[in-house]
């Protein structure tokens, strides 16, 4: 949906710098001859209305335009928006020391009010902790971290069980031959990659999933890791991948936000292919759509969703921990828009299988890539 | 003409111009970056889409479409220098101004840290070196200050353990910021190497041993981030005025201000002091008077790192209670309130908290405004870039108050004849 | 004929630099050698990585920012300004590169604008270090700062993002031309021809299976390589032809080194400098536009996506870096008595350098520098002036002649 509103932006914005400035784009009430309205802006938002639901959004840092993990929960914040009557601010740290800050701000601010401040990313956890503990009366919602406070509702994913199926699915490509869109994998390679991060427990539960539904799949795969220390160094993740590609693997899956465009991007150059996180990467990086087998989708956007509804309708739980995992399609594997198709149905089935196993217990997946 | 000629150089002249001159100059460039970050805001504000205009100039632009009587902007320029200056204050102008609000919390919270780094980077400035590396030194001495209280705290514990800690861990942070400062001094010294580069190149090697070391040794395992465990309350900084969630603490502050204090009368009434500045302003001439350039150039530079490790150390007892990666780059702000400062340390107290300012009133336009808090970055270059150049104020006052001959003299005295304003000549005139 | 060679031997293993390079190049076949000795050791692993076509492809492939950055500092460094806000001109070159292949989609155009954002910012530069007389250490960072500012801020006003929306890229030659294959489809060994005779055969497998793998190496890092690996090469053999081999390079090295004798032979030196730092800007820019357009996107949180390339691109034109006349221990155990500075000497000009060159100059009899003779020997004109002053340069210079000819061979 804000594919086409960037698009057209982009070219607003370019008339502006290349026409004298000030002759177009700026605002629609007075003077400004162009108006994309769809009801974004957030100041104008939080002029008008009284009634409305006010959120307050600290994304993690990495900012917003990452293609995955911020950009699906602004995704949630625009469902919501669509949906009830709310109006928001979003807030960037640029740093782990600035979450305090944005949480204490937003949950001292008196005029206007926020009914809740919705805590992007697992990093915010230690700043919420003291955070909600001095503002008893101000509800947060945390992404992929808890905090055992009355005020605060604690989402975490079972990132390990998506990231099973993905690598099933590597697991069983890559020992075969398979060729779709721009990319086909070695049939005489058995290996796939991995692309991470900032190394940190999070991560790793991607990976833990990811290798043992390789090994699920096939015993003699084998898989490559790398991380690149950042989740925002798209070059970073490309050479990675790229030495991954050039050294036999044919499928790499990243959990690396922004950092996974350059695995994408290498996937394309070399003919081989990647699996996208967080959000349906074909959709939201569309030029790699070619070489995206699949997503791991983690709801971020149900959890922020969900938690602005329980807001709006006076509902909101704090204290709790809501678990979100295969079962309660907080995670899952959607197959690429493109390439999806071409998967074939036996190994699409013994996905679907897997899935059920997962959700019914009968197969545990590791969360510690050691333990696996 | 070697990078480190060119610090001699700034140095040189930061020195020359006399101290009420450099406070104007920056006073100056404060208020033409401001003007220049409004022109800024009011293009960006045109660039932008909207709903509402958030700022209309009414009268007509002389270079405005004739027919438009009033042009809109999507930013208001007054709005957002409004909110960094007056909302990282908590608007003191407002009624029942706190002065212990959590805006003004932020705002000293970054200056105390921020007048470290500014003094490590203006002490090796003085020596004729040029110190980058601050931000390198402030991660070392911040993780070592981590990890070393966190064993200590263990054998001490309430207000004894907070006078003992506390202290220990500074000088920790010193001890292991020094000497991480220390390795490019005495490259330079000993091996010719450029401090520019060697201290740029340590300070990724800073953070990367960083990451390694608290990924793998020093890692709380309670904790999905790669932190170290958190320190008991004891070992922090205590908060006395302010709530302790602000995480400032007054005393950290006075701290800062004393090692300012102290770094001025190290420069103006050691012997030390006097070796440093003559080999940063006359390394020939410093030689020849018997100082040992190459063990000034390390000192000086160890020197520069302990300041940078006590930022860190700051950082750590006061701000996080915890070594965390990713540390913010308050080595390379110290760079900026160094050079704003004219590598007075008195001076730098003041930038500190200036760019204290605009850190926390960073978020407050973030908070308050549409436009982007980047302007804030786009601010601090424009400061330091009129900083840079005296000349322009010294031409404009000269076109304004045409008067005033005594200014140009001085002018002239400090600027030399050659209008190219480099030194790259051959021989003597 | 003897005194070419012997410079080119000396310029080859002498002074330090040619120590440090031969340094390298030992660790590496060392590295190569153990490498097929131990195929299975720690070190063959690493060899094999080293040496493999990915590798090096990939060390080219990042090498592009930075050396077309350093390019520029080199210009910009040579005529007597230190750039050190290269690392602003990448930040700017990136973003606008982007933004205007989003717009465009043209990939000229968009290398067009990154250099030109990049052109502009050095212009500012320029003219607050030459006209404003700025000091150049702190108008540079200032330049970087801006940049660091300016790129993210315009990225949120557009994109509503610090992180810009991805585009095409920089195409390799086989994505250009359709005939060749990629990278990845060449043949992994090339087949000697079989004659039948035993003997013959078996040489062949040899000397084609040898001279095959290193066929394909090559070929596997041309085609992998992108247009923009291409344009450094382009763009480096280009710098070195215009700074040694034409009458602008010679002013160039002269404003740096003599302006007062450029400026007596006729020729302006500010106009020099202000061509020398919009130059560094134009190829600042093209590095900036390669390093996002390699990407498809700007990335513009914390450092950005340069990220210190442009510092690293200081440090090879520096150029204390490397030149043996600086040692400070050399230089400082004979320092000259009788040149001791005067602070007050009315000029803002260091007396440290110019006290310095005065001292060199008593000494330019004994090492005459390479650079400035030789191309002024086949030219002549109002540059036989700057010759003459060729002994009071400073010892400072590092160009490659000079410099081997000083570390190595005191004449």
């Amino acid at each position: 949906m804000d594919g086409t509103r960037r698009w057209f932006l982009t070219r607003v914005g370019a008339a502006g710098v290349v026409g004298v400035a000030g002759c177009t784009g700026g605002p629609s009430g007075t003077g400004g001859e162009l108006t994309p309205t769809d009801g974004t802006d957030t100041a104008s938002d939080a002029d008008d209305g009284t009634s409305a639901t006010r959120v307050g959004m600290v994304y993690a840092t990495g900012g917003l335009g990452d293609g995955s993990f911020n950009d699906q929960a602004q995704q949630g914040l625009f469902e919501a928006e669509a949906e009830f009557e709310i109006a928001y601010q979003e807030a960037q740290p640029e740093a782990v020391g600035e979450f305090g800050s944005y949480q204490r701000q937003f949950a001292e601010s008196s005029d206007p009010d926020y009914d809740l401040v919705c805590c992007i990313g697992f990093l915010q956890t230690d700043a919420l902790t003291s955070t909600s503990s001095n503002y008893p009366d101000q509800q947060f919602m945390l992404v992929d971290g808890v905090v055992d406070a009355p005020n605060v509702s604690s989402y975490v994913f079972a990132e390990e069980e998506g990231s099973f199926l993905v690598g099933q699915l590597a697991g069983s490509l890559t020992t075969g031959e398979f060729a779709a869109g721009a990319g086909a994998t070695d049939p005489e390679s058995t290996t796939v990659g991995f692309v991470g991060g900032v190394e940190s427990d999070l991560i790793r539960k991607f990976e833990a999933g990811f290798t043992a539904g390789v090994e699920h799949a096939d015993e003699d795969v084998d898989v490559v890791t790398n991380y690149v220390g950042d989740f925002n160094e798209p070059s970073g993740g490309k050479e990675a991948a790229l030495s991954m590609i050039d050294g036999g693997a044919d499928i790499v899956y990243h959990a690396a936000g922004n950092t996974g465009t350059g695995v994408f991007q290498a996937a394309q150059e070399r003919g081989r292919f990647a699996i996208g996180v967080d959000r349906d990467q074909s959709l939201t990086k569309e030029s790699y759509a070619d070489v995206i087998l699949a997503s791991m989708v983690k709801r971020v956007d149900t959890a922020v969703y969900d938690a602005i509804e329980a807001a709006v309708e006076g509902d909101f739980e704090g204290g709790g921990v809501v678990s979100l995992g295969l079962e309660q399609d907080g995670v899952d594997v959607i197959y690429g828009q493109q390439l999806g198709a071409e998967v074939g149905a036996e190994v699409k089935d013994a996905i679907a299988t897997s899935r059920r196993a997962i959700v019914d217990g009968d197969i545990s997946v590791p969360t510690d890539p050691d333990d696996a | 003409m070697s990078v480190r000629d060119r610090a001699r150089r700034a140095l040189r002249r930061l020195v020359e111009a006399s101290a009420t001159e450099r406070a104007l100059i920056s006073l100056a460039s404060l208020a033409a970056s401001v003007l220049v970050g409004a022109v800024i805001v009011l293009v960006a504000g045109r660039t932008a889409t909207c709903e509402e205009a958030a700022f209309v100039l009414a009268t007509p632009r002389p270079f405005g479409v004739p027919e438009l009587a009033s042009v809109g902007f999507c930013y208001d320029p007054v709005a957002v220098f409004d909110r960094l200056f007056l909302g990282a204050l908590g608007d003191p102008a407002s009624p029942g101004w706190d002065p212990l609000n959590g805006r003004m919390a932020t705002t000293l919270r970054e200056t105390a840290v921020l007048v470290f780094t500014g003094l490590s980077v203006a002490l090796a400035f003085r020596a004729g070196v040029f110190n980058i590396g601050t931000q390198g030194q402030l991660v070392v001495g911040a993780l070592a200050t981590a990890v070393a209280v966190l064993w200590a705290a263990t054998f001490v514990a309430g207000v004894v353990g907070t006078v003992v800690l506390v202290p220990f861990g500074v000088l920790v942070g010193a001890v292991f910021g020094g000497l991480y400062g220390a390795i490019p001094g005495a490259l330079k010294a000993y091996a010719d190497a450029n401090e520019v580069v060697t201290t740029i190149m340590l300070n990724f090697i800073a953070s990367g041993v960083a990451l390694y070391l608290v990924r793998s040794v020093f890692k709380d395992p309670a904790s999905p981030a790669n932190q170290t465990i958190p320190l008991p309350d004891h070992a922090l900084f205590p908060p006395l005025l302010f709530a302790p969630q602000f995480g400032v603490s007054i005393l950290a502050l006075l701290f800062g201000l004393l090692a300012a204090g102290g770094v001025f009368v190290l420069l103006r009434r050691t012997v030390f002091g006097y070796d440093l500045r003559a080999s940063g302003l006359q390394p020939a001439a410093a030689e020849y008077g018997g100082v040992d350039a190459r063990r000034t150039v390390v000192a000086s530079m160890t020197l520069s790192g302990a300041l940078g490790g006590i930022g860190g150390a700051v950082y750590v007892l006061m701000v996080l209670g915890k070594f965390q990666t990713n540390v913010p780059a308050y080595g390379f702000d110290g760079i900026t309130v160094a050079i704003l400062a004219g590598n007075n340390p008195l001076g730098v107290a003041l930038a500190a908290f200036l760019f204290g300012v605009l850190k926390s009133g960073t978020t407050v336009v973030q908070f308050a405004t549409d436009v982007p808090p980047q302007l804030v970055g786009v601010l601090r270059g424009l400061i330091i870039l009129f900083v840079a150049m005296p000349e322009f104020f010294r031409l404009l006052g000269r076109r304004v108050l045409p008067q005033d001959r005594a200014g140009g003299d001085a002018v002239a005295a400090d600027g030399g004849s050659e209008p190219t304003g480099t030194d790259r000549r051959g021989g003597e005139p | 004929m003897i005194d070419a060679t012997r410079a080119t031997v000396a310029r080859l293993v002498g002074g330090r630099r040619g120590t440090i390079a031969g340094a390298t190049v030992a660790v590496l076949v060392a590295l190569g050698g153990l490498g097929l000795l131990f195929p299975a050791s720690p070190a063959g692993t690493l060899a094999r990585a080293v040496f493999a076509a990915g590798t090096v492809a990939s060390a080219l492939r990042l090498s592009v920012p930075i050396a077309l950055a350093a390019l520029g500092g080199i210009f910009a460094e040579k005529s007597g300004v230190i750039n050190i806000g290269l690392e602003g001109l990448l930040i700017v070159a990136a973003f606008a590169t982007v933004y205007a292949m989003d717009v465009t989609d043209s990939l000229v155009v968009a290398f067009l604008s990154g250099v030109l954002a990049s052109t502009l910012l050095a212009g500012l530069f320029a003219v607050v270090c030459i006209e404003f007389r700025a000091d150049q250490i702190i108008a540079g960072l200032a330049v970087w700062l801006i940049a660091l500012g300016l790129a993210p801020f315009a990225s949120q006003v557009i994109y509503e993002a610090p992180n810009t929306d991805s585009v095409r890229t920089v195409p390799t030659v086989p994505e250009l031309v359709g005939a060749l294959p990629s990278a990845g489809g060449l043949p992994a060994r090339i087949d000697p021809p079989t004659l039948g005779v035993g003997v013959l055969d078996a040489v062949f497998a040899v000397v084609v299976g040898l001279l095959g793998r290193v066929v394909l190496f090559v070929a596997e890092v041309l085609l992998a390589s992108s247009l923009s690996v291409y344009l450094m090469v382009l763009a480096v053999v280009l710098s070195w032809y215009v700074l040694y081999r034409t009458r602008f390079g010679r002013w160039i090295h002269a404003s740096g080194e003599n302006p007062k004798a450029l400026d007596t032979a006729g020729v302006r030196v500010d106009r020099v400098r202000y061509a020398a730092v919009l130059l560094s800007g134009v190829l600042s820019g093209l590095g900036g536009a390669a390093l996002s357009l390699g990407l498809g996107q700007f990335t513009g949180n914390g450092a950005t996506m340069v990220n210190g390339k442009g510092f690293i691109a200081i440090a090879p034109s520096s150029r204390r870096c490397c030149s043996p006349g600086s040692r400070p221990s050399r230089t400082r155990s004979s320092w000259p008595t009788s040149a001791s500075p005067t602070p007050s000497s009315g000029s803002h000009r260091s007396s440290w350098s110019s006290s310095y060159s005065r001292w060199w100059a008593g000494h330019g009899s004994r090492r005459r520098p390479a650079s400035i003779t030789s191309p002024a020997r086949s030219e002549g004109g109002g540059f036989r002036r700057l010759r003459r002053h060729g002994g009071a340069r400073r010892a400072k210079d590092d160009s490659p002649s000079s410099d081997a000819l000083a570390g190595r061979s005191p004449v």
